[in-house]
Formats: structure tokens, sequence, C-alpha cells
């Protein structure tokens, strides 16, 4: 029974201290914006003086080259008749001024540049200048950029795409371009003839000489909460998105511990990302827009604590469909987008340290150990023997039997040549969490270009023990005829367990990012993530239908699951001038996932239930012990998608763009299992007692039975039960169109055609005959309209009426054959090759408001249609879990957010700001007639779909005070609970109770690039309960203990 | 004569063929005639190995090799002549489905055997899974339909039960299953011979279960009876009744591994209604079991001679029980004490003899914990006239080489007394002399 796979809080983020050497100055207003106001050249903070005009040439140097003039110019520069200049909002600034401006003081005014700005109109004759200012780091527009006509009042700043316009009465002038931060422009001879335009591009640079801060300025405007902000308000589709800001208020680490603060969002087991309450199976992930694979063969989501978040600029939660993204989501397609290359040496170096209540400096289990074990590659040693590479089952003859295949000698050999036969699970006191990262990143100027990269590398090692309890209880009815009801006087099963895993995360990544000029960007990201999970299980207790009545169990297992993902990716970008900036993207991936599961070892032991639980009255079960196994799962993965964008004009001068494109990825798994068995083959004596070792080299013999009573014995399931192979294909294209139809109504739509193929073909390991029955394969070809309709109510204010369709599709195995029973007496986990795709309805309404640059109040109202969603399934006879696809399913959901500084209740508390998601949403099932001897057919028929909590919040209220260098951060949150399998044949529904959990995070500047953080996770220790039934009998429970984490890093 | 249908060959030989069964070409014509004459035309291949399932009427009359799991289904018959020996390898199973019938009928002389394809002398429990025949009488479960142990429970193919109590899985008549017992799934081995709701239609007489890793031969309702019923080394329970099984069954040898087994008859009447109707009745006379207990030095088993359960009904009678390591008789749950208290259990006129081993017979019965309800009592009521600890005198209680054939002067001659239903014998046990011990000659005892 696979319940969710727990896995301990990584450790402390790299990144809570890039932040945090990020000098920020203090203004009034709001301070959650944390915009550069003032820097001096070791990064320590300087207070601006507000009133203080800059020096007037040093900062702004004078680009020589003028701008063509595309007509002559006349003599004379000065304007003879200034038009009346547009009412200046701003304050501030005077005129021509260099001057350091707040932002975040200013909030009208970024409300207004969010939207494009009329060019004010004038008197007379008039010429226009327009263009576009980006980053020249990162190639992103740049916003509320100042562009001054010097010596006049004629002045406008950059739009959320960077972009200006603004009329001047024709003449010649020096235009000053500036940019808090950056490097100022000024050109001078700026020719403007009437009614001609005259075209001003720049990239603009972050200021030399600002050392490593320069380098995250220029990521926090791109990257801050309040330019993500502004990103989400522009955004075409109803997105969620989280910054390296709140990625380090949430104390850093795994990416998975951050993604849990983004609206309407659930972290479960740890790893993976669910958007309003729906589960893996309506999900994607995407790295820079290329799919990214699951380690986990079982899931498609990704487990996200596979990455540093030091090496993410933002988690994008897209809830609602646009063509040019894969259509394979319904609750998210998280999106990760990799960080900038910093523009100077940056080195970083953190460390670690943490422990769990429950496991550190305590009593855990462990096996025995291997060489690589603390460095996530102990599958090595634990892998089968170059020996065993055979071409027929380890057994003492052919398959057939007509032939010897090996000798008695040779099957002694086999038995004893095993990495190990030490299946004995002892006692050990576990270590601390700790770990480290390394940083280190530059951008070089080859040839007038900018190469950049940036390098991670993470090591984490911790340990969790859990106490579980499992129980499986039967169906009755107590009078023929009448209703069922669970028998929860005599399960089948009622075990207690306790399980050590000691998790191994190894990291590295690396990115470059190539700017060969300002219209042509190129990057290559690589990165390698590897982890592994020791277990050391005990369970024990009653498993009557395995053991009997009269006995107890002890059913103990060493595992070492090791996943690692190489993925790699280029792409580009190439903006084309000449063709009014029609623009193409590009990528290609490759990704190789791996999942190596070697050398399980399982052993059975019975006691009279009479007899005390001392060791030498345990006896071995002969038919469930001795179970050796050896899986592997290799996927290739590949995709690449070419997208086109052409910008132009519509009839009423508004920005509008038409996007199309192709998108291919393929996916090919092989997996395979062996398995060996050591029994006591025609052995007629009393087998050692006792839980020990007790298979070993001395007890391991030919197969006679004597004197050595065990010997091995190959049983890997022939016709395809313990393979399978995996194809899926999906080739898709797409058109939409970005088209404001007025100034205040954007419409965004388009379509998408999604052709897929998925195939599942079962493979004998030895190469012999598989019945073709067991073969699925799915084949759709899915037109997938979209529309987004953007009301901009105010500048401010968003309203979003959002229609997609969308498809979800089963997994290779969900689909495959091939059996697995996590414990004796457990559910026997199987994919059924039946199952066809969902395609999903989604209509989304959504009303926003910015009030201020890091201020959010949000409502949605969403509905979702499901036809045939897939859900997974129990039943208890037979025991067999497994996935069907219900009729269909409705859900209908309201969603909340808001972001709030605290200062309007009082100045005192400016530093503080409270945050609230809320998603609440009712699901209703529509279950098929059951089928003609479906021995699964859904027991409860009025419920929720499959894994769909009733309702999601997270709350948090943060305290950031950058004089202090201080921040902290108390989260909350909790679900509501859902079901976790759904009950087939009578069993009820199997629910997952609600856990409620809260984290502190709290980080603190020591000295200049060195800064402490302290965690703590988990400090409810909320019980995890799954029950079943009406009186909420226990399923499954346990409890995953607090984590407390402190890091110290330090950054140049 | 060697014959087999065209459909058998094209199937197991070649991939190519695999749309014999299809309409339209060649071999779909050819499956056509087999189809309609199921003896005609070419030569059945000897020794071939069968890995798909079976969908027409099929006849072997020589030696084949299972691999993987072969279905029989579509309403059809395979027949298997006298003297064959079918033989499995790992992972293999022979499965009838619903409505097909199994056709084997050997002679002493030619039994029928479905053994391990390891040579002889390297065999062991478990070398491949068994024989499995699903069937349409009725058992108890409460949607009427079950899912094969240990089969695709995905697969409709696989289940078994409906209304038809006269039906039949076919006829088995001297034939042994060996060494099977392959563990399909975790804790889910197939037994030597599974008849699952099987109907009063289907014969069974002179038939083996040798070695195999669960139970000897299970019974998952329906209603079939049989006589002449050896089981030898089963890994768990030698006969094991279940889901409203309601048959009767006389002669029967039920021999333990020394080293392994748990009980020789396992009775419930389901496990998660205790009081299911039909309730599990299985009425069993003239039976010999004995136990692990024979060994020396003792090993420790969960041996044991009978077990009532979870509400079920009994008939033993006219039987000896013999060596069980653990107790000779439990009876658990309420349920079942209530159906005893309603006089559905009825064990009468049988021999116990050196039970619960373990502590040298110092607990012979178990109840459910707490439970006061007094089976010994219940067993010992001389109205019943069982005899405890009284010595059978059989020849020998030897594993591999029993001689249950009482000696002159055996408490077990002459006081057998008739069941309803059965044969009326006047001796008590599986065997009456040595010239009709029909436990020899069509049988194996040889442990690998």
């Amino acid at each position: 029974m696979p319940l969710p796979d727990r896995k301990s809080p990584s450790l402390l983020a790299a990144l809570a201290t890039i932040g945090i050497g990020v000098s920020e100055t203090q203004a009034a207003g709001p301070r959650d914006y944390e915009g550069p106001q003032g820097w001096s050249v070791d990064g320590e903070s300087v207070p601006p003086p507000p009133d203080q005009a800059p020096p007037a040439g040093g900062d702004l140097p004078v680009e020589d080259a003028p701008v063509v003039p595309s007509e002559p110019a006349p003599a004379e520069p000065a304007p003879s008749e200034p038009a009346a200049p547009p009412p200046e909002e701003d304050s501030g600034c005077a005129d021509g001024d260099f001057c350091v401006e707040d932002l975040t003081t200013d909030e009208a005014a970024l409300k207004k540049e969010m939207a494009p700005k009329a060019a004010p109109k004038l008197a007379g004759p008039s010429g226009t200048l327009s263009g576009r200012m980006l980053d020249a780091t990162s190639g992103s527009p740049l916003i509320r950029v100042n562009v001054i006509v010097v010596g006049t009042s004629y002045k406008t700043k950059t739009d959320i795409d960077g972009r200006y316009t603004l009329s001047v009465p024709p003449g010649t002038y020096q235009v000053r371009i500036w940019y808090d931060a950056y490097e100022g422009v000024t050109i001078s001879g700026v020719v403007v003839a009437k009614d001609d335009t005259v075209a001003i591009n720049r990239d603009i640079k972050p200021i030399a000489g600002m050392t490593q801060t320069v380098a995250v300025t220029a990521e926090i405007n791109k990257e801050s909460s309040a330019g993500k902000l502004v990103e989400r308000k522009k955004s075409v589709a109803a997105r969620d998105m989280m910054s390296r800001d709140d990625i380090r208020k949430s104390g850093g680490g795994a990416t998975s511990a951050v993604a849990r603060r983004i609206v309407g969002s659930t972290i479960v087991g740890d790893r993976f990302l669910f958007v309003r309450g729906l589960g893996h199976r309506y999900g994607n992930t995407l790295f820079d827009g290329a799919r990214l694979p699951s380690p986990d063969p079982n899931l498609r989501t990704v487990p996200l604590d596979i990455f540093p978040s030091g090496a993410l600029s933002a988690i994008n939660v897209q809830k609602t469909a646009t063509p040019d993204v894969p259509a394979d989501f319904a609750g998210a397609s998280v999106q990760l987008e990799s960080r900038e290359t910093p523009d100077k040496w940056t080195f970083q170096i953190d460390g670690r340290f943490g422990i769990n209540t429950q496991a550190s400096f305590q009593s855990g289990l462990r096996g025995d150990h291997f060489a690589g074990d603390n460095f996530a590659a102990g599958n090595l040693g634990r892998d089968l023997p170059d020996l065993y590479n055979t071409k027929q089952p380890i057994r003492a003859t052919s398959m057939n039997g007509d032939q010897q295949a090996f000798t008695p000698q040779q099957i002694e050999k086999f038995g004893e040549s095993l990495p190990s036969l030490n299946t004995a699970v002892r006692r050990h006191t576990a270590l601390p969490n700790f770990g480290g990262g390394v940083q280190l990143g530059n951008t070089f100027k080859p040839w007038g270009t900018r190469l950049g990269f940036l390098t991670a590398l993470n090591y984490a090692n911790s340990t969790q023990t859990l106490s579980e309890t499992y129980r499986i209880y039967n169906t009755e009815q107590p009078t023929q005829g009448g209703p069922f009801s669970l028998n929860t006087r005599n399960p089948d099963v009622d075990i207690q367990g306790t399980k050590t895993t000691q998790n191994v995360q190894v990291s590295g990544l690396g990115l470059l990012k190539w700017k060969l000029d300002q219209n042509n960007r190129v990057s290559l990201l690589g990165l390698y993530t590897r982890d592994a999970d020791n277990e050391s299980r005990v369970l024990e207790g009653r498993l009557r239908t395995t053991c009997g009545e009269q006995f107890y169990c002890r059913n103990t297992r060493l595992r070492y699951i090791m996943r690692s993902v190489l993925f790699t990716r280029l792409g580009g970008k190439h903006e084309i001038p000449a063709a009014k900036g029609f623009t193409i993207e590009w990528f290609g991936s490759y990704a190789q996932a791996r999942q190596d599961d070697p050398l399980l070892r399982e052993m059975l032991f019975y006691r009279s239930v009479g007899d005390t639980p001392q060791d030498s009255n345990y006896n071995v079960d002969t038919n469930e012990s001795g179970k050796f196994q050896f899986f592997k799962l290799l996927d290739h993965a590949g995709s690449g998608a070419l997208d086109f964008t052409v910008p132009f004009k519509q009839w009423g001068q508004l920005e509008s763009r038409f996007k199309f494109g192709a998108w291919a990825e393929a996916k090919r798994r092989t997996f395979g299992v062996r398995t060996f068995d050591f029994e006591p083959r025609g052995f007629g004596g009393q087998l050692p007692s006792g839980t020990g070792n007790i298979i070993n080299a001395g007890t391991i013999g030919d197969g006679s039975g004597s004197p050595e009573p065990f010997s091995i014995k190959e049983v890997t399931r022939p016709g395809g039960q313990d393979g399978y192979a995996g194809k899926q294909e999906v080739y898709a294209g797409y058109a939409m169109l970005d088209l404001p139809l007025v100034r205040w109504l954007r419409m965004v739509g388009g379509a998408r055609l999604e052709a897929n193929r998925i195939r599942v073909e079962p493979f004998d390991v030895f190469g012999g005959a598989v019945d073709a029955k067991a073969n699925a394969q799915i084949r759709t070809l899915n037109v997938l309209p979209s529309l987004n309709l953007i009301f901009a109510a105010r500048k401010d204010m968003n309203v979003r009426i959002v229609g997609a369709e969308t498809v979800a599709r089963p997994e290779f195995r969900e689909l495959a054959p091939f059996v697995f029973t996590d414990f004796a007496g457990g559910f026997t986990v199987q994919g059924y090759s039946k199952l066809t795709a969902t395609k999903i309805w989604n209509a989304d309404m959504r009303w926003e408001w910015f009030p201020s640059a890091n201020e959010v109040l949000a409502v949605s109202v969403f509905y979702k249609h499901f036809d045939a969603p897939i859900e997974r399934m129990i039943a208890t006879s037979p025991r067999l879990q497994t996935y069907r696809n219900a009729r269909f399913a409705n859900n209908v959901g309201v969603e909340l957010e808001g972001r709030k500084n605290l200062e309007f209740i009082s100045k005192s508390l400016r530093d503080l700001s409270l945050g609230v998601n809320f998603a609440y949403i009712f699901s209703r099932v529509q279950i098929a007639a059951p089928k003609e001897g479906d021995l699964l057919a859904p027991t409860s028929t009025q419920r929720y779909l499959e894994g769909q909590s009733p309702y999601v919040l997270n709350a948090y209220l943060g305290y950031d005070n950058e004089r202090s260098g201080t921040n902290a951060r108390v989260l909350f949150n909790t679900f509501g609970r859902r079901i976790a399998f759904v009950g087939g044949n009578h069993l009820p529904d199997v629910y997952e109770l609600p856990i409620h959990t809260m984290d502190v995070t709290l980080a603190q500047r020591v000295y200049k690039g060195l800064s402490l953080s302290f965690s703590a996770f988990n400090l409810l220790n909320w019980r995890q309960r799954f029950v079943q039934g009406e009186n909420n009998d226990i399923f499954y429970t346990t409890r995953r203990g607090i984590f407390f984490l402190v890091g110290l890093s330090y950054s140049i | 004569m060697q014959r087999i249908t065209i459909l058998v060959g094209c199937l197991t030989l070649s991939p190519m063929l695999f749309a014999c069964g299809d309409s339209g070409g060649d071999s779909a014509e050819a499956s056509d005639t087999a189809t309609t004459d199921p003896t005609a035309g070419g030569e059945e291949e000897c020794d071939s190995e069968i890995s798909e399932s079976i969908e027409v009427d099929t006849r072997w009359a020589c030696d084949h090799t299972l691999s993987g799991i072969v279905a029989v289904k579509g309403g059809v018959t395979l027949t298997i002549e006298p003297g064959v020996t079918i033989k499995g390898t790992t992972g293999s199973a022979l499965v009838i489905g619903k409505g097909s019938q199994l056709m084997a009928e050997g002679t002493a002389d030619k039994p029928i055997v479905f053994t391990s394809s390891q040579p002889d002398g390297s065999r062991g429990r478990g070398d491949w899974g068994g024989v499995v025949l699903l069937g349409q009488a009725p058992n108890n479960l409460q949607t009427g339909t079950g899912a094969a142990e240990g089969l695709d429970a995905n697969d409709p193919d696989y289940q078994y039960g409906g209304s038809d109590a006269s039906s039949s899985c076919g006829s088995l008549k001297y034939v042994r299953v060996e060494f099977a017992g392959f563990e399909l799934t975790k804790d889910n081995e197939l037994n030597g011979i599974t008849f699952y709701s099987c109907g009063s239609g289907t014969k069974v007489d002179y038939v083996q279960a040798h070695m195999g890793a669960d139970d000897g031969i299970e019974a998952f309702g329906g209603n079939w009876s049989g006589k002449h019923i050896v089981v030898t080394g089963a890994l768990d329970d030698s006969f094991d009744a279940d889901q409203g099984y309601t048959g009767s069954l006389q002669y029967m040898f039920l021999h333990q591994d020394p080293a392994t087994g748990n009980y020789g008859l396992e009775w419930s009447d389901q496990k998660d209604n205790l009081d299911a109707i039909p309730r599990t009745k299985p009425i069993v006379s003239n039976v010999t079991f004995i136990g692990t207990g024979t060994s020396d030095p003792l090993v420790m088993t969960k041996s044991g001679a009978i077990k009532l359960k979870e509400g079920t009904a009994a008939g033993i009678h006219n039987s000896i029980f013999a060596y069980s390591y653990n107790a000779a008789v439990e009876l658990t749950e309420a349920a079942t004490e209530a159906v005893a208290d309603k006089g559905e259990i009825a064990i009468t006129d049988n021999i116990f003899f050196k039970n619960s081993v373990a502590d040298d017979g110092a607990s012979p019965y178990l109840t459910s914990d707490g439970s006061a309800w007094d089976l010994k009592g219940f067993i010992e009521d001389p109205a019943n006239r069982n005899q405890i600890d009284v010595d059978p005198k059989l020849g020998s209680y030897t594993w591999g080489s029993a001689n249950i054939v009482p000696a002159a002067g055996s408490p077990a001659l002459g006081n057998g007394r008739g069941v309803q239903g059965l044969e009326t014998t006047d001796y008590i046990g599986a065997v009456k002399d040595a010239t009709g011990d029909w436990t020899k000659g069509w049988t194996n005892f040889i442990a690998k």
C-alpha cells in the first residue's frame, strides 16, 4: 500500500541568504517591495537622501552615438514652443534631475504604469519618441524606466513591457534614460520631425561597481514579489507566482517548502505540489517550458524537493490553460524558471544542521551499510553481480525443465554471491540532519556578447523514523441482503511498524546564458539530481490470513531506492527587429530518469500469540521469507518546442500579438524486476529460530536440502508480469491571438491540437512469450480550445473569464499489469490496461485587485467537468489497489487570496505583512453502472473526486526588517479531509484527515555576506491519519515529528 | 494416435499465426475447422510449449509444457488423455474459466500428471502454479462473484460464481497435481487444485495434490463431491473449504510433511460474513490424517488437524486424526459455536491419536480467546463415539512411505457407521485393508 512517501524536509537553502546579502534601504511606504534605493560599493546600505540631487554627470555617462535623425535636424535644438506638459503624477524628482526614486512610495504611479500609457496630447505639430527598455543582463523588459527629454518637461516611463511612447514637438533633443541602480544613458542629437517616430531602444545595464548586490538587484526587479505581481497582472492566464523574495522569506530550502505558500496549493508528502486540492494526476511540471520527468514511476508530478530553490528565479503556477502550454493539467501547470546568471563573480557557501524530534540521536532501525550510502550511490554496491547476467532464470533447469541450466554447485554459488545476505534489522542511533551547498556564478563579455554561468551543488542527509499503524478491515453484511459495514472487530491486518529512512540528496546544476546581442539569447541548462532512501522497516502484529489466528507476524524489510534525473535543455530566443519584433523561441530537452531499487530484502517470522516477543520465539515463515528483489526503471524523455510571436498593432493601435508554435515530446520506459527466493527446498529439519541473519553462507546450499537448508530460486514471473515497456508520444500545435479589443478588454484565445499515443507492453524479462491481451494503448487526438477575457476594470484591477479544455492521461504504471505488494497481507498494487484518458472542461472567473505594489486581493470562482476521471481504488476481496475511470465528475470552487501590509493599522506595524489563501471546492463524482463481473465497483456513489480536498487554507504572517536584516515568517497550512482510496466491492472509502502544519522561519544578517537562519517545520506535529468507515477507524496513521534546522551562509 | 487441434498448434508455434482465432485469412479457416471438429486435421506436436489461451475444444494426447497462465475459456473443453504428463514451468498455471471444462480422466495404470517441469529428484513446492477450475455454481459471496486468488483480478476471465448448482467444471480422475503453488503475487500462492464454485456435475475421483506451496485442495463455494483424495506435503492446509462449499468427500488421505503444514481440514463459512448463506458445510468420511508431529527431533510447525471457523458447519465422520503438532480440533468464533449449538457441526466416530504433540497432548482443543464454549465436552461426548487418544494401529506414519492400513485388532476396524449420502463402511479411516489400499499405485509420495 503506497501511502504518501514521507520525506524529511531538506535543509535550509542556500537562498536564505542570497536575499539577505542584498542591501535595501529604507524609505517610507510599504516595506515589501525590495527595489533598490541606494547602494554602496560594498553592499552596505546607504540611506537615500530624498532631497539630495545626485551628481549630475558621473552616473549618467553620455552615450556618444546619436540616433541617426530621419530628417535633417533643425539648427536650434530647443523647442520653440513647448506644449503644456502632461500632468505630472509622479512625485519626488525634478525634471531632468537624476534622483533616487522610491518606487514603493509611488504606488499610484506604478499602477498607472502597468498599462500602456497614452501619449500626451500636444496642441501643435508633434513627433514621437518610442522604444523599449530591456535589462542588459536578463533581457527582460524594465518597467517604469524614466525617459526624459532634457531641458523640457516632456517625460514618460516605460510600461510593463518596457515600452514607451512620448510625443514631443519637432526638434532636436537630448534624451536621458535612467533607472534606479542602472547605468543611465543620455543620447544627444535626437532629431524628431513632424509626424515622425524615432525609435530609441536600449538595453540598460545595472550600475557597475555595485558588486554582488547588483546581480541580485538585477534579479529583484524581475524576481521580487512586486515584480511578480506585476507579471501576474499582465499575465494572460490566471496564475500565481512565487518570486525569489517569497522563496527567501519562506525560509528557502527545498523548493517544496517554498511552494507550499502558493495560493490554493498543498504540499503532499512534503514533496508534491497540489493546487486547488487536485492531486498528482492533474498537474504537470515544466522547467523553462520543457517537460521535466518525475523520477517516481508511480506519479506524474515531479517532487519539488529535488530542486535547490537557489536555482530558481520563480515558481509559476498556471491555473488556467492557454494554447501555448501543454494541456495535460487541470489543477496547475507548475512552471519553474531558472534564475538569471549573476553579473559579477558570486560565490556562496552554506551549511545546515538540524534535528528531527523523532529521529535524531534516537534509536531507529538500520540494516547493513554499503559504500556510497552517504552519497546516494548505495545502489551500486547492492546491484546484482555480473554472475547474474544470465539468459535464463537462476534455477536448476531451463524454463521448460528439459535440460540442466545450472549445476547444484552453481546454484549454491549464486545464492552465496548476492551482494548481501544480511536480513537482520538492528537498532541504531540516528545521526542528525545536515547538509550544505555552494554556488558560483559570473558573466563574461567575450566578443561583445554576454556569457553568464551559474553552478550550484547541494548535499543533504536526513533521517526520519516513523511509527506506523496499518489496519485492513473486511466488510461484513450482518444480515443477508442487508447493508454492509466495516468489520473492525477482527481486522485482517493489524500491525504496528517502525520505519527509519535515511534520505541523501545530491544535486548539481549548471546554467549557461549567452546573450549574443540584444535580440538573440541562448541558454543551456544541465541539472542532475540524485536522491536515495535507505529504508529499514519492521512490521509486527496480526496478519490472520497470512500467519493464522494463533500467531503474530513480524515482517522485516531492507530497501534502498535511488532516484535520479538528468535533465538538459538548450533553448533560445530571437527577436527580429527588422520584422517588427517578430520573436522566435525554441528549446530542445532531453531527460533521463532512473529508479534503481536493488536488493530489497524481506523476511517474515511468526510467533505464537501466547509467547513473549523474545527473539528466540520467532520462527521463519519460509513462504514469505528470503525474498530478494531487484527493480530497475529507466526513462528516456525528450521534448522540444518552437514558438513564434508576431506583435502587431490592432485597429486602435493597441499592442497585440499572434503566437503560434509546435511541440513534440516522447518518452520511453523500461521497467523490470528480478525476484529471488530462498527456500528450504528438500529440507526436513528444524530451521534456525530468531530474526537474525538466518540465511547466510552456512545455510545456503545447492538445492538438495542437506546439509544446508536454503537454496536460491529465481521466481521472476513469466508472461510479462515482471516487466513492461512504456512509450508515449505527444505532438501538438497551437495558434493563439492576444488581442486588446479596447483599452480595457483584452482577449486571448486560440486552440491547441494535441495528438497523443501511449502504449504499455509487458515483456518477459527472459524473452518468453507474453499475452498481447495485457497490452494497453491509448490514442487521442484533441482539439483543445481556450479563451481568456481580461477586463481591466481599473488600472489596478482585472477581471478574467476563462474557458479552456484540457486533458489528463494515465501513467505507464497505471496501465501495467505489474504487481507490487508493500507488505505481506497488504494491498497488491496493479495497473489496469483498460484505462482511458480524461477530458476536462475548465471555466474560471477571477477578480484581482492590486492595491499596491506588494498587495493583492483576488477572488476566483471556477468550475471543472471531468469526463472519465481516473480514481485510485482498493478492494479487499480480492485485496487489490488499482485504478478505474469514473463516468464524470464536477468540481465547483471559490478561491480567495489576500496579501496586505499591516502598516494601515499602525505605522509601527509597517514591518509586518499578512497573507491568506483559501480555496473551497465542492465536488461530485458520477459512477458508471457497475459492469458485469467488475469486482471493483465503487461502494459510494455520492462523494468527492478521489484526492480532492473540500478546502485548502494557507496563511502567513511575515516580519521583514531591512535595517536589521531580519526576516521572519510564521506559516500555517491545512486542508479538508479527502479520499485517499475509493473503496470497491462494498468496502468504504479511505479518507485522509486534515493535517495542520505550522512552520516558522527566521533569517538574520550577521555581518555583510554572512547570515544565519533558523527554521522549525511541522511544529504542530499533527498526526497523519487515514481512516475508513462511519467511525473513522484507523487505516493508517503516523506522525512525522518536528524538524529544527539551523543554517549559516556566506556569500561574496 | 496423436491428435491436436490446429489452433493449439498455431497458437503455440508462431506468433505470426496469432490471428488464428480472428476472422479472415487462411488461418482463420483452419481454426474454424478445428472448432467444428476438435480432432480433425494436423498432428499434435508432442512436448510443445503451451503459452496461449485455449478457446476451442482441445485434446491433449501427449505431454506438453505450460508456460505462463494458460486459460481455457469461452465454454470449451480441454480433454487430456490417460498417461499424459503436463509440466508446468515457473509461474505457469492451468486455469479453466467459467463455463469451460477440464476432462482429465486417467486410469490407475495411466494417471494424468500435472507436475513441475524440473527433472525428477529436483522438484519442489511452488515450481509452478497449479490447476484452477472456475465454475458457475453458487457461493455465499455478497456479490455472488469472486476473483480467483493470485490471478489478475482486473480480468473477468478469472472470476467465478453463478446460480447453476448442477453445473460442471469437468472431471478429474486419476489425476495428480504435484509441486504446485507458485507465488503469483506476494502472499498469494496457487493451491494444488482449486475448485471455485464448481457444481455438482463436477466429477472428482482419485485425485492427489502433492507437495503444494499452499493448500492441497481448496474449495471456494460450489457443491461438487468426490472420492479417493490424497493430499501429501501441503505447505498450508490439506483440504480447505470456504465461501459456502457444500459437498461430500469420502476416502481421503492427508499426510503432512513433518517440516511444515497447517491444518488437515480448514473450513470457514466466509470471513466477511460469518453467517453467509449457503453456509459452508463439507461432509467428510473416512479420512486418515497424519500431522507433522512424527519427526524426531520434532520440528515446530503450525500443524493442526481440524480447524472450524467463521461460522462454518461441518460433518466429520469415521476418520483418523493423528500426530498434529498443535491442537487436534480448533473451533473459533462465536458464530461457529452457535452453528455447533444448532447441531450443524457433527464430529462423530473418529479416532484422535497423538495430537498436540508440541505439549505432549496438553491442549488438544482450542477455542477463541476468552470463549467458555466446551469444545472438549463437544468432541468427547460419548454420544459422538469419538475415540480419544486411542492408537489406530496403522502400519506406518513415516513421511514418504506411510502405510495407513490398520493392523488387525485396530480400533479403526468395525467401528465405522454409515453417513447419509455416502457409502457405508464399517471401518474408520481411508482404507480398510492392504488389498483395498487405493492410495497405492497411481500416487506419488516422493518429495522431490
